[in-house]
């Protein structure tokens, strides 16, 4: 089957390649080959551990078509499973709910742990027998999907495949070892969403770059400006931009958030903000982080789920909802591009774009990732066939 | 329809487990055969089980004491 697309022309230097052709954005095909290449086979964001906060916790989750379930089980830790019943396939968790005890099948009652160990199969044997020896409750619990967290974000690697996460993430946990300390997500008032007529790349690729910033977000202008930032690439893993300007947020008496303990002076004017490959987006600075996970829709639908942590638990509630605020206004101010390049993404005589050398390298740092994941995808098709 | 029957059906609507619990170990209880016994064993055992509820031990036991679980 001959390739999808071209993308001899996106893995060049940065000063001559152009950027992924239209169909990685429109393309149904391609949305589902990238399914796999970019999403189920890495690392992938799903949730935050803050979605189930206490032991039994559970909420069902669709992650590209594919029903889920995150769980907090009765010792604490957060595991994601297959949503359906190991008996006839049938969705084991409709709505977010406390288990109780165990997860009782809707259809004919098979129950399992919070663990996922399958505890009970009513009348498999026929009418009040409740085993049969075809039936090994060992060998049929629900199917765990590989799951990790680090900065309370849930990642999950589909596939079962990806090297280990702090092997795949090495670099980027070790750049910020000074932030590797406990994060408090701010509750309901610091957690929100927004809808996006878009692919989910592009919300990356704006998000991983400073050049737009006088252009889209003029309020950060008076004190931050593009100089003043600068780029983060790691080819195959991340990429961003920081700031040495940053400025912390204070009310009206002066407050302000407290400080990760021991973050270290370097960050004290200093920020960061990562894209980490596939579909998070994580910013640190010394007083409070974020997570946004970025839900894939559809080729041009996307769900952008922003969480803010603090350095405490029960940060200041004034200061908690101008941040949330701040930064709301900053995400949908971003809105229109990603919506308009999702556009232009029809236009059918665009050829990529062409990047900035100067300005846009870690988008293309991103766009070689994609190139170079979804060409290894192929590759392997090939030799399957 | 029994009484008991009928206030099964009212706690399957309502979801009331601890109901349920309660009204399938007294339909055990009064069960002529050793087979239906264990049908209702069963399912409050099940709903036990859904629930968290301290009944579930002595419903296993149960069961298991008649073969019928593992």
């Amino acid at each position: 089957m001959p390739a999808l697309t071209d993308l001899s022309n996106v893995r060049t230097s940065v000063d001559q390649a152009n950027g992924l052709p239209n169909a990685h954005y429109i393309d149904p095909g391609v949305f589902e080959e990238e399914k796999h290449a970019l999403l189920f086979s890495q690392w992938a964001g799903l949730a935050v551990g803050a979605d189930v906060p206490e032991p039994g916790d559970a909420k069902p989750i669709e992650f590209l078509g594919m029903p889920l379930l995150l769980l907090r089980d009765k010792d604490g830790q957060v595991r994601v499973f297959q949503n359906i019943c190991r008996h006839r396939g049938m969705i084991l968790v409709e709505e977010p709910r406390k288990i109780e005890g165990a997860i009782r099948c809707p259809y004919h009652s098979w129950c399992y742990s919070t663990k996922g160990a399958l505890v009970s199969t009513p009348h498999v044997g026929g009418p009040g027998h409740n085993t049969h020896e075809s039936i090994k409750r060992d060998d049929l619990g629900l199917t765990e999907i590989r799951s990790h967290i680090w900065r309370d974000v849930v990642w999950i690697n589909v596939s079962g495949d990806a090297p280990a996460f702090e092997v795949a993430m090495a670099d980027l946990i070790a750049r910020w070892r000074e932030f590797d300390l406990p994060v408090y997500h701010g509750g309901a008032d610091s957690r929100f969403t927004l809808e996006v007529k878009t692919n989910w790349k592009l919300a990356v690729e704006n998000y991983c770059e400073s050049y737009h910033l006088p252009w889209v977000h003029p309020g950060l202008n008076s004190y931050s400006r593009l100089e003043d930032h600068y780029h983060i690439e790691k080819p195959g893993a991340y990429s961003g931009q920081g700031t040495m300007v940053y400025r912390q947020l204070t009310n009206e008496t002066g407050a302000k958030f407290p400080d990760f303990a021991e973050v270290g002076a370097k960050w004290n004017e200093q920020a960061e903000y990562v894209a980490a490959y596939p579909n998070v987006l994580l910013g640190v600075h010394r007083d409070h982080a974020f997570a946004i996970i970025l839900e894939p829709k559809g080729p041009e639908r996307t769900v952008e789920h922003i969480h803010l942590y603090y350095a405490v638990p029960n940060a200041d509630g004034g200061l908690r909802l101008r941040n949330t605020q701040l930064w709301k206004t900053v995400f949908e101010e971003d809105i229109f591009v990603v919506e308009g390049m999702q556009r232009g993404r029809h236009a059918t005589y665009f050829d990529g774009g062409r990047f900035s050398p100067v300005m846009d390298s870690p988008t293309h740092c991103f766009h070689a990732w994609v190139a170079d994941r979804v060409e290894a995808h192929r590759a392997m098709a090939r030799a399957a066939e | 329809m029994t009484d008991l029957d009928s206030a099964m059906i009212r706690a399957h609507d309502s979801g009331d487990l601890k109901a349920l619990i309660t009204l399938y170990t007294q339909a055990a209880d009064r069960a002529k055969t050793l087979d239906a016994a264990c049908f209702f064993l069963t399912h409050a055992y099940i709903f036990a089980l859904e629930a968290g509820a301290f009944e579930a031990a002595d419903l296993h036991a149960r069961l298991i004491a008649h073969g019928r679980e593992a």
